[in-house]
């Protein structure tokens, strides 16, 4: 089975990293997918929570919806979060079929899983008992607003969680200078039916990836102060951010403009609405279109 | 003897060719191209030469026409380059500098802007580098300018010797200019400001406030010229000699009435183009000018930018926009520096079909704000709605590709006056010499027609089309036909027709969206064809009659 999921990666554009605060990710681009009527999102809702309670109810169901989906999803995060075999990791609303919890304890974590509702936590524990399930795993009842945020490696939001946006900016505020939150957007059509949260409204460093299931993970980095990790862009360097420029398009005014490897740049502001993001390079003020952005990577 | 003049955007080049050179400064195109740049006369040390100001580019290797006419002049043997470096970003510009000197021309450096830089930028040490003379100047404080003139001097005598072609590459001008400067700093103050100007909070609100105020200003200043200058001027000392003198030399009749009548031609010739024009145009460029030099219109570009996105704009784009509300011949004209011509004749179209010239908006206040001071903004708001839904139309169907903004925002400036001043000359005089003249025999056939009767016969074909749809009096044809020749005029004759406010809307929205006038109509045939001039004169024209119709239909309904 496992085996099978990787040979599937290669090929579909799943997993692909798309590249953090493209303009497609910004704030007022989703007001073209104006969200449905309230009955038709909240039976939408409901009927995927009802699948997870039905698969805590009869294991196998769960256990084969958890491998169809969160095996995958989850390793591919992991490994783009960068985020060590053993690691303390906090998950947020795990409910009543703790797949991301599961998933996460079996590739070898030490998993504390969280949501407010007894009843969730006490079927997700009746549920693990069942199955057999793997040694480091904890389940406990407290909401995502008190929940403490300190020791933890990286913390995992789950799709259900709400209100999302605020307890995502608690979480990344709270968590140890360079722990990684990660938590679940809906992409295209799913849109109409979840809450998204842009990444860029909690102003931390972050980076898309495209899943299956009209999702997509983003993965926040608490990184105050803008450090050096994988591949980053200049379109997703924090407000007020500096980073050295590590490649970028061959375009003579870009290189005029002093965007150019090895240049400092510091991002000043952003534009609503997919405007061009400000950028300032050696006391130069520029303005560049974010699919631009987009193109310049940074050490 | 000619004289280039070189250096990238932004670097007070113009200044230094205002300080350079005198009154007699003209806009030419370059031969086979769309590309205008400046010329001027200039006298140093009793030698006479002609500076051109070559069109500003980045760099010598990007491909846009611009750069390609810098290039030309290059080839083209001059007696020598002016360049001019950026302290600020003495790199950039270095890399430039290069470029030029790999033609190989005898070449003097003007370090610029060294007001701006902390510390000295080390002249002798780029002088020794590059093998030219190197002065080091504040071209807006007019510092070092007389060494400039000195060198100038030299280099018209041939005692400036050409430079060996130096190494053109990115790490050699970023060696050169790492030797030559020290570590800068800038006036942060202004710095401060310029960056919150391009912020969405407190750009976007400043950015309403900043153009409410311009507006105020040209609607103000033009009036206020108008009124209380211009036209009184004229009706005191000018015209009644004119009138006497037709007066003796004519019965009265018809060439009477084509000279001085109701539409006369020698009177109107004066009274439309000086009297009621040429107060916008001063007040409108100067507001321009200012906005121009203080270095604020990239950052409204910048703010722009998303909302332009929805209709394949960029932000960039709003400068063909802002000069279309003084008149559409200045804007379609500055669409020639975008690069796609699909985009250009997007912009020239949005442009004919809703942006009202500063004449015809001076019309519209007259007409509207004395039935009530709402109708003035709902047809401004009214027009940006046609703009917007008329962009993402023709976006829709021509499948227009945007160009990603990439562009310098550069320092807040206090405009300078004597700047300001030469520039408002420059733009007054192109329209006295070519608005004025081309006006004058619109206004001479206008004259004609008129008193012929067929204007009065046209409007009886109209009526049907005026009376029946559009739900206005039979005489409001008269103004739409005059409209062709000048676009406030579809407006101005309506004033004492006892309009309601709904047919005061109707006509208002008809005439926004009417057909550009005759200047207009003729500039975009040169520009694109006849093909596409036709195609946008009967998209207004439909555009025009449609959606004012449905306005009083629909209005008629609720009112």
């Amino acid at each position: 089975m496992v085996e099978q999921y990787r040979a599937d990666e290669g090929k579909e554009p799943i997993g692909q990293i798309i590249d953090a605060g493209t303009y497609d990710d910004f704030p007022g681009e989703g007001l073209e997918t104006s969200p449905s009527p309230r009955r038709i999102t909240r039976a939408m809702q409901e009927s995927f929570k009802s699948i997870e309670r039905l698969g805590s109810r009869i294991p196998s169901l769960g256990m084969f919806y958890g491998s169809l989906f969160y095996g995958p999803v989850l390793r591919r995060e992991l490994k783009m979060a960068g985020i060590d075999k053993g690691s303390e990791i906090l998950v947020i609303g795990s409910g009543h079929l703790p797949l991301t919890g599961l998933y996460l304890a079996r590739l070898g974590h030490k998993v504390t899983c969280v949501d407010n509702d007894p009843a969730a936590t006490a079927s997700a524990q009746d549920l693990m008992q069942r199955v057999g399930g793997p040694s480091g795993i904890d389940f406990r009842t407290v909401d995502g607003k008190d929940a403490d945020y300190k020791g933890w490696k990286a913390v995992w939001v789950t799709f259900n969680v709400s209100p999302k946006e605020l307890i995502l900016r608690k979480i990344s505020s709270e968590v140890d200078e360079g722990a990684k939150v990660v938590y679940r957007n809906p992409r295209g059509f799913i849109r109409r039916f979840y809450d998204r949260v842009d990444p860029l409204t909690i102003e931390r460093e972050h980076r898309i990836m495209r899943q299956i299931f009209g999702k997509e993970s983003v993965i926040l980095v608490n990184r105050p102060g803008c450090g050096s990790c994988g591949r980053r862009t200049l379109c997703s360097l924090g407000m007020g951010c500096e980073a050295v420029i590590a490649s970028g398009p061959s375009d003579p005014v870009l290189s005029a403009l002093g965007i150019r490897p090895g240049k400092r740049v510091k991002a000043l502001s952003r534009q609503p609405f997919g405007g061009p993001m400000m950028a300032c390079v050696e006391g130069r003020n520029v303005a560049i279109d974010m699919e631009m952005a987009a193109m310049i990577t940074l050490h | 003897m000619e004289i280039l003049l070189i250096g990238p955007p932004n670097v007070g080049k113009s200044v230094l060719f205002n300080r350079l050179t005198g009154i007699d400064v003209s806009m030419a195109n370059y031969p086979g191209t769309t590309v205008d740049y400046k010329k001027g006369e200039a006298c140093v040390r009793s030698k006479r030469f002609t500076l051109i100001d070559v069109p500003g580019t980045y760099d010598l290797n990007t491909s846009n026409e611009a750069e390609e006419v810098a290039v030309e002049m290059l080839d083209s043997s001059p007696a020598g380059v002016v360049f001019v470096l950026d302290a600020k970003n003495l790199e950039s510009s270095m890399h430039l500098l290069l470029q030029v000197l790999s033609h190989g021309l005898p070449t003097i450096a003007a370090v610029n802007r060294s007001d701006l830089v902390a510390g000295e930028v080390d002249i002798e040490l780029i002088s020794a580098e590059l093998g030219i003379p190197v002065i080091r100047t504040v071209a807006i404080e007019g510092k070092g300018l007389e060494e400039v003139k000195d060198r100038i001097a030299e280099m018209l005598r041939g005692d400036v010797d050409p430079p060996l072609p130096p190494k053109v590459a990115w790490d050699e001008a970023e060696r050169i200019s790492g030797a030559a400067r020290c570590p800068f700093g800038t006036d942060g103050r202004r710095e401060r400001w310029g960056e919150l100007l391009v912020r969405p909070i407190p750009g976007i609100p400043l950015a309403i406030l900043i153009l409410a105020l311009t507006f105020a200003l040209v609607v103000g200043l033009g009036m206020g010229l108008r009124q209380f200058v211009l036209m009184p001027f004229f009706h005191a000392f000018v015209i009644p000699p004119i009138e006497g003198a037709v007066d003796m030399m004519f019965e009265d009749g018809m060439v009477k009435n084509i000279l001085i009548g109701d539409y006369g031609f020698l009177i109107k010739t004066i009274e439309w183009p000086l009297g009621l024009v040429l107060p916008y145009i001063i007040s409108f460029y100067l507001a321009l000018s200012i906005l121009e030099d203080s270095g604020y219109l990239p950052r409204l570009a910048v703010l722009i930018d998303g909302l332009f996105k929805r209709i394949g704009l960029s932000g960039s784009n709003i400068i063909p926009f802002l000069l279309g509300y003084g008149c559409a011949v200045p804007a379609i004209m500055s669409t020639r520096n975008m690069s796609d011509r699909g985009r250009r004749v997007m912009v020239s179209a949005m442009i004919c079909l809703s942006v009202p010239c500063v004449a015809q908006s001076g019309a519209f206040i007259s007409l509207l704000a004395e039935s009530s001071v709402l109708l003035v903004p709902a047809l401004f708001i009214f027009s940006f709605l046609m703009a917007f839904l008329f962009g993402m139309l023709i976006s829709r169907l021509t499948g227009v590709r945007r160009e990603a903004m990439v562009q310098e925002i550069p320092d807040l400036l206090l405009p300078d006056v004597r700047m300001l001043g030469k520039k408002l000359w420059i733009r007054v005089r192109h329209f006295l010499r070519e608005g004025v003249v081309a006006m004058g025999m619109i206004i001479g056939v206008a004259a004609v027609l008129y008193e012929s009767g067929v204007l009065v016969h046209v409007g009886h074909l109209m009526e049907p089309l005026v009376v029946g749809w559009l739900g206005l009096p039979a005489e409001a044809s008269t103004p739409l036909i005059l409209g062709v020749f000048r676009r406030e005029l579809a407006v101005l004759p309506l004033i004492d027709m006892g309009l309601t406010t709904l047919q005061l809307f109707t006509a208002s929205v008809v005439a926004l969206l009417y057909i550009p006038c005759i200047a207009v109509i003729s500039v975009l045939a040169r520009e694109f064809g006849i093909k596409v001039s036709l195609i946008i004169l009967v998209a207004t024209l439909s555009a025009s009659f449609l959606i004012g119709g449905l306005v009083f239909q629909i209005g008629s309904l609720f009112l």
